[in-house]
């Protein structure tokens, strides 16, 4: 009974959360837009209200799905770390670099293209993983200082050696039509990354529970100390659960690159790893879950872009509402003092139980 | 003298994780008495003491002082009604020094600054009053416990207290420390001052109290006055029957040696030698004792050779095989049990289930799983045996660990580390916060194991627990051996107080027969 | 090399970390009152960027530089008041609080930017004013020094005065001793009947006026405006200073000043032939390296201690 009870205290949270930092939001756009009621409605029918739109959700689920991941697994080893943003860009920028620079056929390039954003993003989580599991550095500083340099490092690559002088704007080549991942719904962009995404979810969920990798890290995240006493070796848990992180990551900016660009152009990080942190929030560090986050978040984000467009209300407003909801669900005993009544409710009821049957 | 000074009334208490510590609980103490309170660990005695400090909000019930009732809602309000409580572990920050600590909250200042000097002129005045030897300059993290303890009390008397709660206060103390401790009470309570004293010591309770309070499972059993109370019907309104002291074993038959430590010497975080040059070896087939007031190196030790720490000195064998540079894993895996006497830092992940607590240190082994994959089928069959041998109370063994009284959280370690038969068995306090029942079993395990032929190194601040289970006996003072009884039947608990404080040393030559 | 020399030992690189750490040191103030009450603010950089746009808008309207300043300030020790509510009041997970107060604010001062100018990047439409500089008698005389010190921001003055003020209050006032015990043993201080949480919701109110007075500076003095996200991780790098500065107000005014030399350096060597995107990184870059040697400084002295103690005892 307890942990069923446990389950609906969470969800009840995470529901609560979201209608308050929904209610917040409403509340600004009372203040600030002219046409309130039509912002809301916009707001919140908006991404349904087209194929296309319904369309644009579903493509910003894909990234959200992996930085969330990304987030879950480091997450659950207790690790702040925010290597994702940095890892998502540069997973992008080395599918970029290794499909102009090498003519490769179309599969083993898409491929092959994929795991080096993969791999990349993972070699970006090193440097803080390693400090911190060595050292003991903070990883969240790290982590933030680092990606600030990956994006110079970005910049770097794009304007030195992927650049398209012909292009427009800055940006790199043309990627090969035939290594791009295909849209599989008309009129939209919704490209086969999708399932790229859900086989992530499966895989790391079955690592996340079904492997004794998984299991160690899960303990690191519940009681070190218990960990190393145990016999795991922190050391591995706290590094790798970080390259994993990076590696889920960068896989990510990989597909989003391949999915939805025709060409390598962020010169700073699209800011996913934290979308990220916020998914794995809604999620309960649940891999399972990250679908279900990822979606939301998704349809806030093209809720928001719909009202900006046909408003006066800026799509930033996205952002308050993610931190909002990140603030009250983080607020776990902000529910706690029900949560007291209805546990004396149910040892009072054992209690009775106890002497009915005596 | 028999007015009732303090009541409280009805009091009941649910902790968030579902626990009744108190269920209408009635209390009262009278002007100027020593009052006793007893119970077992877990009777709920510390609540209700928590309660009255302030520390925690009962969910129902009344608390009246002279006649007047009060609302406590934090220690502040305690303090402010005359009420100061010397915690059981110490409430002192020990980068501050003596003074800074009995002052806190409340330094005297000078042109809104504090002036170190007054403070520590005044730290000297109330230490004399009250006879305590204490060096007002020390910085805390640097003074023995004992005088930690007399920092604690001064801190309640600064705080104007007239009713002192002290808290299981002889646990971390020596036998000489303990008399010391309760001339001083005798004192205070000349001075007018109230002491409710808990405790779960028999003897000292009788030795120096007026009346006793006895709890148990969250309830009172009644107070009583100490002339008309044996220590035969305050251990049976404690625990319901008379309490079987002795374990029942059978003489030892040593074997060859499994543990063998050489020379081994550690700095502690202190940056103290924690432990000295010590030599010691557990044979097969027999459980050696460590007595010792806590802190003088135990902890250290243990942390050395089960390879929690590892910049030590010295060299570490288990079963032939030098351990000491090896990872926990394969020091586990040479045959190593370990169970700590810090439960909740390393024992249990709380939050993890109980499953997952039991497999935590077979991760290597295929009873849960071949290669890399956890097999759940292996783990719930393991998980449901476990729990069965070792009658560890819970609704099933997916619950979180933090759902379990102290006593069946310790059956979890225990399982766990017996799971895999070791050689050798670190037992760090075993019993420490666990009820009589589960501490029983715990005992009669550790003595199973011992006939089946593994190693037993028992560590203990409980005397009687290493005097009873130990079939030798080593005591530790200052990080070093400083008394070997290859029978432990062969010294009585005075005689041990005496090495335990520092006061005796065995010759070298005895001392190195353990090793 | 010669050019990097001539560009190093000039009076107006010096003038310029001073310049460049101001904000750094404020931070690390913020940083520094934080920790020490054992809650480590992951939110300097959102409620700098708050306080820097806040302080823009009021001088703007008000046009009273001194109402300005106030107004940002205000507007940090308002965001840590609520973020201690959540922290301290809710105990929730300080690290995700902090990053979520700085996704309000990365969002929320675009969002409000935006409604006030129409635009999302600079303030420009706003007539703000910046706290004037001055120059300090008989100092401004003195070759180099003069230079150097002189003709400073009031606020970079103000600055150095409160790291000072800080020491007095951490190490010799009851408030101060009461927060750096509460980081140590909360439960001490508990149990003496001073509030805990209270004690920390005043480290953290102290800690939002250190990071108000640094975004003020930001956009107030070090620039005339606000921009989007002008703080650049600057929040960030102020912890990093507190840690190598042990939570001293001192040390950590000094690992300020190598972090804000690094960062003045970034702007002085964009000259060099080397690729931009290189020296941009050298804040970072060093900010991660002074925290690596920090750590593995740290985890080495106590190893070597321990060794050298028991190699001794032979």
């Amino acid at each position: 009974m307890n942990k069923k009870r446990e389950a609906l205290f969470q969800f009840l949270s995470v529901l609560i959360a979201i209608a308050v930092a929904l209610l917040v939001t409403f509340a600004i756009i009372l203040c600030v837009s002219d046409e309130p009621v039509e912002a809301l409605k916009t707001f919140i029918t908006g991404p349904l209200s087209t194929k296309r739109r319904i369309g644009n959700v579903i493509e910003g689920m894909i990234p959200l799905i992996f930085t969330g991941l990304a987030a879950c697994v480091m997450f659950q080893a207790k690790q702040f770390s925010l290597i994702g943003d940095g890892a998502f860009l540069v997973g992008a920028l080395a599918t970029a670099v290794l499909l102009l620079k090498f003519q490769l056929p179309a599969v083993p390039a898409l491929f092959l293209g994929i795991l080096i954003g993969g791999a990349v993003g993972g070699i970006c989580a090193v440097i803080p993983g390693f400090l911190k599991a060595k050292w003991n550095a903070n990883e969240f500083v790290v982590s933030m200082m680092f990606n600030s340099i990956l994006e110079y490092f970005t910049v770097f690559i794009l304007l030195n050696y992927i650049r398209d002088p012909g292009s427009g704007f800055v940006a790199s080549y043309l990627i090969p039509e035939n290594v791009k991942l295909p849209s599989f719904i008309a009129k939209t962009n919704v490209h086969t990354g999708l399932f790229i995404a859900l086989f992530m979810v499966v895989l790391t969920t079955l690592f996340m529970y079904k492997t004794k990798w998984g299991y160690s890290i899960r303990m690191v995240g519940k009681n070190p100390r218990f960990s190393r006493y145990s016999g795991i070796n922190t050391f591995a848990v706290v590094f790798s659960c970080q390259i994993i992180g990076g590696f889920i990551a960068g896989l990510g900016g990989s597909v989003e690159l391949l999915g939805m660009y025709d060409r390598f152009q962020w010169q700073s990080t699209p800011g996913y790893g934290f979308d990220g942190m916020t998914v794995a929030i809604l999620a309960a560090n649940n891999p399972a879950l990250v679908p279900v986050g990822a979606l939301f978040l998704a349809y806030i984000r093209v809720g928001t872009d719909v009202m900006a467009r046909a408003t006066s209300v800026p799509n930033e407003s996205v952002s308050i509402i993610q931190g909002i909801i990140m603030l009250l669900i983080t607020a776990s005993a902000f529910l706690s003092k029900t949560k007291h009544k209805m546990v004396i409710r149910s040892v009072r009821d054992e209690q009775k139980k106890i002497k009915e049957v005596a | 003298m028999n007015e009732d000074l303090l009541v409280m009334s009805k009091i009941t208490k649910i902790y968030p994780n579902g626990v009744m510590a108190n269920d209408k609980v009635d209390f009262s103490v009278r002007t100027g008495e020593i009052h006793a309170l007893m119970g077992e660990n877990g009777a709920g005695k510390s609540t209700l003491m928590n309660i009255l400090y302030g520390e925690h909000q009962p969910e129902e019930g009344d608390i009246f002082i002279e006649g007047q009732k009060i609302k406590i809602n934090s220690p502040n309000d305690a303090i402010m009604h005359g009420i100061g409580m010397v915690h059981q572990h110490f409430m002192l920050v020990p980068s501050l020094s003596v003074a800074q600590n009995i002052y806190l909250g409340k330094e005297p200042r000078k042109n809104g600054l504090i002036d170190t000097k007054e403070m520590i002129k005044q730290a000297e005045e109330i230490a004399r009053k009250y006879n305590f030897n204490i060096l007002p300059t020390a910085r805390v993290a640097d003074i023995p416990v004992g005088m930690k303890q007399k920092v604690e009390i001064l801190k309640a008397l600064v705080g104007g207290a007239k009713i002192l709660i002290l808290d299981e206060p002889t646990a971390v103390l020596t036998p000489q420390e303990t008399e010391e401790l309760f001339h001083e009470l005798k004192e205070f309570k000349k001075k007018g001052h109230t002491i409710i004293f808990i405790s779960h010591k028999l003897k000292e309770i009788k030795q120096i109290c007026d009346r006793i309070t006895i709890m148990k499972n969250g309830r009172s059993m009644g107070t009583y006055n100490m002339e008309d109370m044996d220590e035969k019907s305050i251990s049976r309104l404690m625990v319901g029957r008379d309490v079987i002291k002795s374990v029942e074993k059978k003489r030892a038959k040593p074997g060859e040696t499994v543990l063998k430590v050489e020379d081994l010497s550690c700095i502690n975080e202190d940056g103290k030698h924690a432990v000295n040059h010590i030599n010691l070896k557990v044979r097969r087939g027999e459980i050696l004792g460590i007595a010792g007031v806590e802190g003088n190196g135990q902890s250290e030790f243990v942390e050395c050779i089960s390879g929690i720490r590892k910049d030590y000195k010295g060299r570490v064998s288990i079963c032939g095989q030098y351990v000491d540079r090896l990872s926990i894993k394969k020091i586990r895996k040479a045959g190593l049990s370990h169970i700590s006497e810090d439960r909740m830092s390393y024992g249990v992940a709380v939050e993890a289930s109980i499953s997952d607590n039991l497999i935590s240190d077979k991760l290597g082994e295929d009873m849960i799983g071949h290669g890399p994959i956890l097999s759940h089928k292996k783990i719930a069959s393991l998980s449901a045996d476990l729990v069965d041998k070792f009658l560890i109370k819970c609704s099933s063994y997916k619950q979180p660990v933090s759902m379990l009284s102290g006593g069946n959280m310790q059956k979890v370690v225990v399982a766990r580390e017996f799971a895999r038969e070791p050689a050798i068995m670190i037992a760090n306090q075993p019993s420490r916060g666990v009820d009589v029942g589960a501490t029983e079993f715990i005992h009669k395990k550790l003595v199973e194991i011992r006939d089946n032929g593994a190693a037993v190194l028992l560590i203990s601040a409980d005397l009687n627990e290493v005097m009873e289970l130990s079939d030798s006996l080593a005591v530790f003072y200052g990080g070093e051996v400083v008394a070997y009884f290859e029978d432990s039947k062969n010294v009585t608990e005075e005689e041990l107080g005496y090495y335990m404080l520092g006061l005796m040393k065995q010759p070298e030559d005895i001392i190195l027969g353990l090793g | 090399m010669q050019q990097l020399f001539g560009i190093i030992f000039t009076t107006s690189f010096a003038y310029s970390i001073l310049r460049v750490s101001t904000p750094l040191i404020l931070a690390g103030m913020a940083a520094v009152v934080s920790e020490r009450a054992g809650v480590a603010n992951i939110a300097i950089e959102g409620m700098m960027l708050i306080s820097a746009l806040t302080g823009v808008v009021i001088s703007a309207a008000t046009q009273n530089c001194f109402v300005g300043v106030l107004a940002g300030v205000a507007g940090g020790m308002v965001v840590s008041l609520i973020l201690a509510y959540f922290i301290l009041q809710l105990k929730a997970n300080n690290i995700m609080c902090g990053l979520a107060v700085n996704a309000i604010a990365k969002g929320g001062t675009v969002f409000v930017l935006y409604l006030l100018t129409g635009s999302k990047g600079a303030s420009t439409a706003l007539n703000s004013l910046t706290v004037p500089k001055v120059d300090i008698p008989l100092l401004k005389d003195i070759p180099v020094l003069g230079e150097i010190f002189s003709g400073q921001s009031i606020l970079t003055y103000t600055a150095i005065l409160l790291v000072a003020v800080m020491h007095v209050f951490i190490f010799r006032t009851r408030t101060g001793i009461r927060i750096s015990a509460v980081g140590e043993n909360e439960k001490a201080v508990g149990s003496v009947g001073v509030s805990v949480i209270k004690t920390r919701y005043t480290a953290l109110i102290i800690s939002g006026f250190f990071s108000g007075l640094a975004g003020v500076f930001l956009s107030m003095s070090y620039m005339s405006g606000f921009t989007a996200n002008m703080t650049s991780g600057r929040g960030f790098i102020a912890l990093a200073a507190n840690s190598m500065g042990q939570n001293t107000p001192w040390g950590t005014l000094l690992a300020a000043l190598v972090f804000g030399a690094a960062d003045s350096a970034a702007n002085y060597l964009q000259v060099l032939a080397v690729p931009a995107q290189f020296i941009q990184m050298i804040p970072y870059a060093t900010t991660i390296l002074g925290i690596t040697l920090y750590s593995v400084f740290k985890v080495r002295k106590e190893k070597k201690i321990k060794m050298k103690m028991l190699g001794m005892q032979q």
